[in-house]
């Protein structure tokens, strides 16, 4: 079926305020895993490829996540202050 | 201190599937506690279990980063799911929306390891080609069953063949061949290197532990059995293609049809 969407059918995410929370700790996840692989980075070590690549199969994907929650939030304000939706 | 670790060390070595289970045990608790406590707690345990197993797989090489990197993903897929605001939108487009930052991540992943797709069974079964097909017919049925047990909304607003044709493309990719790609092809792929055939068990209950959030026993029990009939299936076969057809009709079947021939 679909695990990726179930934890919304069962109505867990409809409050706006827990919303936001979820929004902003996912990318507070994003900057702390790019804060650890620039610091991992900066030490030159010379396992530091192995660490990036394995650190960029969370950073990516969470980067558009991230993209995502920018777009999402600027089409709603947009929406409620421009256009008077809601 | 010292001593505890070259305790924790030698207790490792001498049981290998001792960490990858605890990380799945943690796992299976934070989809748990989504629905127990909430999202915030299950985004923490997720999101810190997420960071242990970047910083577990990037510290090992082979066998060991498979495994770890592997188990990334069922994390990664509920923060994921609990990061998207996907509320308000048709769903359709939250499938796409949060099946293609997955699949950004299986490919990472699969990079990491250097998999390739015939590592994973995404391979031509033809030595197995009844085997399959009789497992993709078996997803007809399940999807009735699965309609009947939580009565899902339609995904799709009429049964025209427009909607019908987008609906069971997104569907497939963004859901069903992503979900068994991750469960199927790489974590069961990585878990039975450490638990043997147990993987199959172990997956099928993570697998049916990402259904907790649907609040029905009957389901989440539904879903364990598909795990093990797919998980066994890929196992025995080698080829992922038969699961995928199987769970893409399962799910267009419950979410695109039935919802409309039952109502």
């Amino acid at each position: 079926m679909t695990a990726l969407i179930n934890s919304m059918t069962s109505g867990l995410l409809d409050s706006p305020v827990m919303n936001t929370t979820l929004n902003i700790s996912v990318i507070l996840v994003f900057l702390g895993l790019l804060l650890i692989r620039e610091f991992i980075r900066s030490t030159g070590d010379s396992r530091a490829d192995g660490w990036i690549k394995v650190l960029n199969a969370a950073i990516f994907p969470l980067l558009v996540v991230f993209l995502m929650v920018i777009v999402l939030r600027f089409r709603l304000i947009f929406e409620i202050h421009v256009l008077g939706v809601l | 201190m010292n001593q505890v670790s070259t305790f924790l060390r030698l207790y490792t070595r001498q049981i290998p599937w001792l960490v990858p289970a605890l990380y799945a045990a943690g796992i299976i608790t934070g989809e748990v506690l989504l629905v127990a406590v909430g999202p915030a707690a299950a985004l923490t345990v997720h999101g810190t279990l997420l960071t242990l197993l970047i910083l577990h797989a990037a510290s090992h090489e082979g066998v060991k980063r498979l495994v770890y990197s592997a188990l990334m993903l069922h994390p990664l897929l509920r923060v994921i799911s609990l990061g998207v605001p996907t509320t308000g939108l048709p769903p359709l487009v939250q499938h796409a929306m949060l099946g293609a930052p997955l699949w950004l991540a299986l490919v990472l992943i699969m990079r990491v390891n250097q998999t390739t797709p015939a590592g994973i069974g995404l391979t031509p079964a033809r030595q197995s080609l009844g085997w399959q097909i009789g497992l993709a017919l078996l997803g007809w049925p399940l999807g009735l069953v699965a309609a009947l047990i939580i009565h899902p909304a339609p995904a799709i607003a009429s049964l025209s063949p427009v909607n019908l044709g987008l609906g069971v493309l997104i569907i497939t990719v963004f859901s069903s061949a992503v979900e068994e790609v991750l469960f199927r092809g790489v974590l069961q792929t990585a878990l039975t290197h450490a638990f043997g055939v147990y993987g199959i068990l172990v997956t099928s209950l993570m697998f049916a532990s990402a259904y907790v959030g649907t609040l029905s026993l009957p389901f989440v029990l539904l879903m364990g059995a598909v795990g093990l009939v797919f998980g066994w299936a890929v196992y025995r076969t080698g080829s992922l293609w038969g699961a995928i057809a199987a769970h893409s009709l399962l799910t267009c079947g419950a979410l695109l049809i039935w919802p409309f021939i039952l109502r």
